[in-house]
């Protein structure tokens, strides 16, 4: 028999951490983004990651392709442990 | 408070309201207390009114496993809890970024929506008989909103974040 009392913990449901409203904070106007920790956050454009893309080819060509997976590799290696101290 | 109605507060120091921008926040003050009233009704029933779905979704899928039940029924809480707020609030956008827009991506991965629309329908048959229809009447968008979304996954709500 599933008790629904039994669901909560401490009367809560676990919602998700990156919920854009909740996870996001700032001032638009004062150009000031941070998350709920407080730690700063950068926007950045699309046309920017499409000029890095693009220049990256053209710079690199072929190579391109394991350049952005040994920066993917990188910024996963740091983000991991502050999102499993944030999600814990 | 309706996310419009909170923009114009930025426009302070340029004009003061519009007749109609004022009349727009006369029309949610005045609905507060019904909202209140809605919202206190559904918190104190929360718990008899979830626990009588949860008892319906046992008969009903006597076979499946517990795990997956509870989880779907942990979601409709969260569904439920978000709804109130967002009614409260006169706020869809509040119920999109606080839930849906994560929700609808994790039901699709655990493929629940036999399970869910079940769920749903005896949640709504619940609310029904708990509430009193201007209570309903209030709660009634959000709710439709949210389940609408979460069983039919890939309408706008999703906004194609991907």
């Amino acid at each position: 028999m599933i008790s629904v009392a039994d669901l909560f913990t401490n009367d809560r449901i676990p919602s998700s951490y990156f919920a854009p409203d909740a996870y996001l904070r700032g001032d638009l106007e004062m150009g000031l983004l941070e998350n709920r920790q407080g730690d700063r956050l950068i926007a950045l454009p699309t046309p920017l990651l499409q000029a890095i893309y693009s220049g990256l080819d053209k710079e690199t060509g072929q190579a391109s392709r394991l350049v952005l997976m040994n920066c993917g590799r990188w910024v996963g290696q740091k983000f991991l442990p502050s999102l499993l101290r944030r999600t814990d | 408070m309706h996310p419009q109605l909170t923009q114009l507060f930025d426009e302070a120091e340029s004009r003061y309201l519009k007749p109609d921008e004022i009349g727009s926040i006369h029309q949610y003050i005045t609905s507060l207390p019904e909202r209140l009233d809605a919202y206190r009704s559904l918190r104190d029933q929360e718990l008899a009114l979830m626990q009588r779905v949860a008892d319906q979704l046992q008969r009903d899928f006597a076979s499946t496993e517990t795990t997956a039940l509870e989880r779907s029924l942990k979601h409709a809480l969260l569904l439920l809890r978000a709804s109130a707020m967002a009614m409260l609030l006169d706020d869809e956008t509040y119920l999109q970024k606080r839930l849906l827009q994560w929700l609808t991506p994790t039901l699709q991965v655990y493929q629940t929506q036999a399970i869910d629309t079940a769920l749903y329908r005896s949640l709504n048959q619940q609310l029904q008989q708990t509430l009193t229809p201007p209570q309903m009447q209030r709660l009634k968008p959000m709710l439709v909103l949210a389940q609408t979304t979460l069983l039919h996954t890939g309408t706008p709500a999703t906004n194609g974040s991907r």
